[in-house]
């Protein structure tokens, strides 16, 4: 026993060779860069031979919240599109892994197609748009599926039938904005449809047999198994997609920031919104975990 | 006429089928049609643009537009860089990765936890914040201060690959993670088998743990070649003036633009955004070929990754 137990405390020492090169990773490009860039953002950076950084104060983000015109107003609508989108894009993909996931012919194609946006619609795919003469040569009917638009007699029509439904004019205009987005929001949810997929197959099909002789409807069923069981998912995705969200390149602050650093060259002013950025960022993550403490349900625990 | 509970049920089930698969395919025509326009587009002729009658289907078929996006693009030798560049970082990438993966799954060393936070972490961090120092670093480098002089690996293809092998690459974190999860779920009686058996942690690695992996790598693998040739902020940021196929994507509108306003060539707008969507399609061809062919890696291990539990 004893020997045994030193051969596997000798065993786990060899942990570190493996991990050795993210040892260094971690150290030489995330430690040291962080502290770096919180240094910089704290002053700026004297590049001639070699790089300085200067540290002066709090000057900059001071800047970013008084002095800079742009900033406050694109973190916002970055912020405002964020928490817009992510509950469109968990409702859409959980209703079609819900679709997907029930035997029919095709089965196999549907999901091709849903994952399809994780291959067509990332990093530079997303900024290329078609230009506005050639997609009116496709037009389907009066939607623009290209550009995702929908056009406005169409959209006077779903909002008038939403509303003369008795649906609030704020849900209405949601759904409306989920429509007229759909496109968007397909191409963003290619990852979340298969992670509510595989966890809607894991879901034991005796739960829905007992529920079924107790004589439970598929809306209670709904509510009372599928939901929780599948929460921990929701939590998942809601996180992923969140950051999926926020450090995507592609949107407006990101660009903003990256142009600042490597076209203005206003090193530590760019350094102070990534930071100011970053800890909005964390904030909604730590936000998604309060939130769904009471509404998470783990199995076996 | 009277149903039978049991026909009533049947007939329930048409119904809410048909209706879910009309729905599904709305939803995948939307999916599909942006790809589905853009081919169309490809094969038209600029008069067909002009052409007021002209709806999907073009009635000057041409395939100039691709000629002429080839030519104008490079497309060939840049096509041929990218796949290198792509499959070679990409390979770095999913080699370190499955080999931190394994020690931060299979070994309790001292830091282990304090690695894994900083996984979570690495995955949160917006690639702004560390870019700029990073770009300063490999600027100057001079790790370890190896060199007597820093020197300048910027445009040097070995800064891309040494963050891919430090596991710091573009996603390597989330490479990382879903590896890691999967070594976990991994039952581990064959490993401590081989161990009693006397094959050290190295053994057990490369006879034992690697050979069963085969699917997830090749999966991790397609992901990261994925996000590595549709990138631009990596490549943007560390090889400046790079030739590979996104950042000629990219300049094709200037080259065009140039052709147009200064050299008054044969192009105009609308031919100059036809040669564009073009390119679109020739740039995301090879993709689609590799997901065609390898579709099952990528939508069934999604289900074997720790994504999901």
């Amino acid at each position: 026993m004893r020997f045994k137990g030193r051969l596997l405390a000798r065993r786990e020492k060899f942990g570190y060779i493996f991990v050795l090169p993210y040892i260094i990773g971690i150290m030489f490009f995330f430690i040291v860069p962080i502290v770096e860039s919180f240094a910089i953002s704290l002053g700026d950076i004297n590049s001639k031979n070699g790089y300085d950084i200067v540290v002066k104060g709090l000057d900059n983000y001071y800047h970013a919240f008084r002095g800079d015109a742009d900033f406050l107003p694109l973190l916002l609508s970055s912020v405002g599109s964020m928490a817009a989108t992510v509950p469109i894009i968990i409702i859409v993909s959980f209703i079609v892994a819900s679709l997907l996931n029930r035997k029919m012919p095709g089965r196999i194609l549907f999901r091709c197609i849903f994952f399809l946006p994780v291959i067509i619609s990332t990093g530079i795919m997303k900024t290329i748009e078609l230009d506005h003469v050639l997609a009116s040569v496709i037009i389907a009917g009066e939607t623009n599926v290209v550009t995702g638009e929908v056009l406005s007699s169409s959209q006077r029509y779903i909002t008038e039938l939403m509303l003369s439904s008795n649906l609030s004019p704020e849900i209405s205009n949601y759904i409306m904005f989920g429509i007229s987005n759909i496109l968007n929001v397909l191409n963003d949810s290619g990852i979340q449809i298969l992670i509510f997929l595989a966890a809607l197959q894991t879901i034991s099909p005796s739960l829905y047999e007992a529920s079924a002789i107790e004589g439970a409807t598929g809306w209670e069923n709904f509510w009372k198994i599928t939901l929780p069981m599948i929460s921990p998912q929701i939590l998942v995705v809601t996180v992923y997609t969140i950051i999926d969200s926020f450090v995507d390149t592609n949107n407006d602050i990101m660009r903003y920031m990256y142009t600042k650093s490597f076209t203005d060259f206003e090193f530590g002013y760019s350094a102070a919104m990534s930071w100011i950025y970053f800890i909005i960022i964390s904030i909604f993550i730590a936000l998604a975990f309060l939130l769904s403490r009471p509404i998470v349900f783990y199995q076996g625990k | 006429m009277k149903l039978t509970p049991k026909s009533r049920l049947k007939i329930q089930r048409f119904v809410s089928g048909t209706f879910i698969y009309i729905l599904l395919a709305c939803l995948g025509f939307v999916i599909l049609y942006q790809l589905f326009g853009r081919a169309m587009l490809s094969v038209m002729d600029e008069f067909d643009l002009y052409d007021d009658t002209v709806r999907f289907l073009t009635k000057r078929f041409t395939l100039s537009n691709y000629t002429v996006a080839i030519e104008y693009m490079d497309y060939w030798s840049s096509l041929a860089e990218t796949v290198l560049f792509v499959t070679l970082t990409s390979a770095c990438q999913v080699v370190s990765s499955v080999v931190i993966a394994y020690g931060l799954a299979r070994f309790k060393f001292l830091g282990n936890r304090l690695l894994f936070l900083f996984l979570l972490l690495s995955l949160i961090i917006p690639p702004q914040l560390i870019s700029l120092p990073m770009y300063f670093r490999f600027q100057y480098f001079n790790i370890f201060g190896l060199f007597p002089q820093p020197i300048s690996l910027m445009g040097n293809k070995l800064s891309i690959a040494m963050l891919c092998l430090t596991g710091m690459g573009l996603k390597s974190g989330l490479l990382i993670y879903i590896l890691q999860q999967y070594f976990r779920g991994f039952p581990k009686e064959l490993e401590e088998s081989a161990m009693i058996d006397g094959a050290g942690p190295f053994r057990t690695f490369f006879y034992i743990a690697l050979p069963s992996t085969g699917a997830m790598v090749t999966t991790v693998f397609l992901f990261s070649m994925v996000w590595q040739w549709t990138d631009t902020f990596y490549t943007a940021t560390f090889l400046p003036g790079n030739t590979l196929l996104t950042q000629k994507l990219l300049g094709l509108r200037s080259v065009l633009d140039f052709d147009i306003y200064v050299e008054g060539g044969a192009f105009n707008i609308v031919k100059s955004s036809l040669t564009q969507n073009a390119a679109v399609l020739l740039f995301i061809l090879p993709l689609l070929l590799v997901f065609i062919f390898a579709q099952r890696y990528f939508v069934e291990s999604i289900e074997n990754t720790g994504i999901v539990g």
